[in-house]
């Protein structure tokens, strides 16, 4: 063996990948030259000074949190994702076929409608508010912001201190979305801001999803209420949120 | 965790959404996923501040990297769930830089960042400054032969699993490690205090 075949090698021995008979070959010729032994023991030294030198860090506490809220969002979406749509329309179809019968199919076209169109009212109110005004109400505080609703809205909304998950609720204010009074909570998540719209669960309800330029819509009832949020947060962590909501 | 099941109305989409996701733990992937995944967070962590150059693009890119995993958690088979998490992490690194080159070329390396654990103030300045030596030589290495030096040296792989993962055949990751560690000796200027005496790194002039 050559001393150029052997160096090629000398980094393959000292991670020991090479085969038997090659090792036995290359060891055969490091032993009879000066060169060789000297290069193996810089590569050894080499090996040593980078293990020592960037030791492994365990990842930030933040990023540990930061992912396991994203994987649950995501996994929130694939849950309330496509199969809906899908069964949704099939269903529609279905009852459609049994329902013109009865000459009632408008009604459920107008159905669909009314949710896309009250999903767009809503993220309207929420566009609005970025320009002018956020809050009526200001205050990090649920329990001042709960009894600010009294009077405002024939109903109470539910208010939930998220701070710990870092969400921040900034205050509230009274909006108007698909004919009625809604309560819209506030929240702030880095420089994101999150609208939770809350009314008691009727007739009109959006869709579970909408997206529109950039932001994300999530629905869904709870205890008597229809619940909306709405960010340009990215849909895995607007959905984190909207699980921790759910939740509460 | 409270998990209410909503009563179906007749053409509730919602209620029909979330009655259908479950709500119950049967239906999640993702605690398995987690189970499986989190313990190699530190690994991921690693290879992807190893390989950007500043950290906020490294956190951003692990967890893109997560998520990307979780979406293709039905296709993983059970095989090395470290190897399957890292290959994603350096296709999601490759992917950023390949997006972002101009800024990745304009960003300042963050050697405090990079700097391996060792570095503490109690530490004698000698191996802090062999720490320091070591981070720069091999910021300054191409970014393949970044990947396979720390997927060997840190993660300590078999030439195999550093195939795998970067897609390309063992003999080249033979290669690349034997090219790479000629660059750091060279950058680390490393000279032997006799065979059995202490290794001398003498960091080269700062950039």
């Amino acid at each position: 063996m050559t001393c150029e075949e052997a160096r090629s090698l000398l980094s393959a021995r000292m991670d020991g990948e090479l085969d038997v008979p090659l090792r036995a070959a290359v060891d055969a010729h490091v032993k009879t030259c000066a060169a060789c032994t000297q290069q193996s023991e810089t590569l050894q030294s080499v090996s040593m000074a980078v293990r020592n030198g960037i030791s492994r860090n365990t990842a930030p506490a933040h990023l540990r949190d930061n992912i396991r809220f994203a994987l649950r969002g995501a996994d929130y979406l694939e849950r309330t994702q496509a199969p809906a749509q899908w069964k949704q329309w099939g269903a529609a179809a279905a009852a459609a076929v049994f329902i013109a019968a009865l000459g009632t199919a408008p009604f459920l076209v107008n159905e669909r409608n009314h949710r896309q169109t009250l999903a767009q009212e809503l993220l309207s109110a929420h566009q609005r508010a970025l320009v002018g005004r956020e809050v009526d109400v200001v205050s990090t505080d649920r329990h001042t912001v709960k009894p600010w609703f009294n009077g405002k809205l024939p109903f109470s909304p539910p208010v939930a201190d998220l701070a710990a998950h870092g969400f921040l609720l900034e205050g509230g204010r009274v909006d108007y979305a698909g004919g009625h009074p809604v309560a819209a909570l506030v929240y702030r998540r880095r420089l994101h801001r999150i609208d939770v719209f809350i009314w008691p669960a009727g007739n009109s309800t959006p869709p579970a999803r909408f997206e529109s330029n950039g932001y994300h819509e999530i629905s869904w009832k709870k205890n008597g209420f229809t619940f909306t949020c709405i960010s340009d947060l990215n849909a895995a962590e607007l959905a984190g949120f909207a699980r921790l909501l759910q939740s509460q | 965790m409270r998990r209410d099941r909503f009563a179906i109305a007749a053409a509730g989409c919602i209620h029909d959404n979330s009655v259908k996701a479950g709500w119950s733990s049967s239906a999640r992937v993702e605690p398995e996923f987690e189970r499986i995944f989190l313990p190699h967070l530190d690994a991921a962590w690693n290879l992807a501040r190893l390989l950007m150059r500043n950290p906020q693009d490294a956190e951003d890119v692990v967890q893109e990297a997560y998520l990307k995993a979780l979406r293709s958690f039905s296709g993983f088979r059970g095989e090395s769930s470290r190897s399957w998490l890292l290959a994603i992490v350096r296709n999601t690194c490759f992917t950023w830089m390949r997006n972002n080159r101009e800024r990745a070329d304009q960003a300042e390396f963050r050697e405090e960042i990079h700097t391996g654990a060792a570095a503490t103030p109690e530490m004698e300045s000698l191996s802090r400054e062999r720490s320091e030596a070591v981070t720069r030589c091999i910021a300054q290495l191409p970014t393949d032969f970044r990947e396979a030096i720390v997927l060997r040296e840190l993660e300590q792989m078999s030439y195999r699993e550093i195939a795998e993962i970067t897609g390309v055949p063992s003999g080249t990751v033979m290669s690349r490690l034997a090219r790479a560690r000629s660059r750091l000796a060279s950058c680390l200027k490393i000279s032997l205090g006799g065979t059995s005496g202490p290794v001398t790194v003498i960091a080269e002039q700062r950039p």
